[in-house]
């Protein structure tokens, strides 16, 4: 039962498994496909900030029009945009360290994930308190209205991807704690 | 274009090996391929900072094993006991080759597919047939404890084969 096991045999065996041929042209598509991709993400979420700024600004009558709700909606969506680039372009540079760095790259990187749900709930708070006192100073009037409609939307919208996103960062924490956990028994080198 | 020089000449030496590094890590046969995909694609994007700086092997098995622990980390939840839908396949067909054989390879590919990336990864470089330096400097460790991670891999493999013979 406990008998050595014969590397030299299953190495032989495991060489056996050849792969089938990679179609560059199918590569390329796939490449220009993802780059598409990423393309359109990032022009619809330039799109869909300065949709949102020009909504807003343009929601909010001339004389009431405050520079801190402004700032505040410029803040909300500029920090969420280049948490998002920053997650996107990390892959990359990391992607050719040792594995034990990797994983301690990654362990950091999916504790910083449950920071950027804390950070953008704290933005959001603050954006919250801001739009209901504007909503309270001009109540009555239709830019109120729109400005607490708009509260509500962006809050669901925000509670359901913050609930997505804390949820799959909580589960990559845990997969990369108990991977770095072992990989660091024996230590590594330097 | 360097890039795709670079590139084609790691397909041309390392397609196979990368073949059975996403097997190692993937759930079954369509998991498998999409990680492969995936480590290719990961390593055109990476190719592009290429330097030399290490073997081109410590490069290209470097980004592979990353992206396999990327795809199990962001795969567990989905993981399911390994099924019988990968069987391992040669390419060129032996007249020598019987059922049996692929068999033994299909129960061999399963048995690593339950290791921890920490023994699976030196196992897997050792049955490619890397030396316990060279699996140091890909994984970051030093030779002993490359060493002492390949005897547990090969009882923790010993064991998983047992289980696993009819």
């Amino acid at each position: 039962m406990n008998e050595p096991l014969d590397l030299e045999t299953l190495a032989a065996e495991w060489r056996h498994d050849a792969g089938p041929a990679v179609d560059m042209d199918a590569l390329r598509s796939e490449l220009r496909r993802r780059n598409r991709s990423t393309t359109w993400v990032v022009a619809a979420e330039i799109v869909v900030t300065a949709l949102l700024v020009a909504w807003t600004v343009g929601a909010v009558p001339g004389p009431s029009r405050s520079p801190l709700l402004i700032a505040w909606m410029w803040t909300y969506w500029a920090v969420a945009t280049s948490l998002a680039w920053w997650n996107r372009f990390g892959q990359i540079r990391r992607s050719v360290v040792s594995p034990a760095a990797f994983a301690r790259v990654s362990l950091a990187r999916a504790r910083a994930k449950i920071r950027v749900v804390r950070i953008v709930a704290g933005l959001f708070a603050a954006q919250a308190v801001f739009v209901l006192a504007y909503g309270a100073r001009v109540s009555g009037s239709g830019a109120g209205g729109s400005a607490v409609a708009f509260l509500v939307a962006s809050g669901l919208g925000t509670a359901l991807w913050g609930w997505w996103y804390h949820g799959r960062a909580r589960h990559q924490v845990s997969t990369y704690e108990a991977m770095c956990a072992e990989m660091e028994e024996g230590g590594p080198k330097g | 274009m360097a890039r795709e020089g670079l590139f084609r000449r790691i397909v041309d030496e390392f397609g196979d090996p990368l073949w059975r590094v996403a097997g190692g890590y993937a759930n079954d046969r369509d998991d498998r391929e999409d990680l492969y995909q995936d480590i290719l694609v990961a390593l055109w994007q990476a190719a592009e900072g290429f330097r030399g700086d290490s073997s081109l092997r410590t490069f290209v098995y470097r980004v592979a094993h990353n992206r396999g622990i990327s795809h199990r980390a962001y795969e567990q939840r989905r993981r399911h006991e390994p099924v019988d839908d990968d069987p391992v396949v040669s390419r060129l067909p032996d007249p020598l080759e019987n059922v049996e054989a692929e068999a033994t390879r299909t129960r061999l590919l399963h048995a690593i597919r339950q290791l921890s990336p920490t023994l699976g990864q030196p196992l897997m470089l050792r049955l490619e047939g890397l030396d316990n330096a060279e699996i140091a400097q890909i994984l970051g460790l030093r030779p002993g404890t490359v060493a002492v991670r390949l005897t547990r891999a090969r009882n923790a493999l010993r064991d998983h084969l047992a289980e696993a013979s009819p």
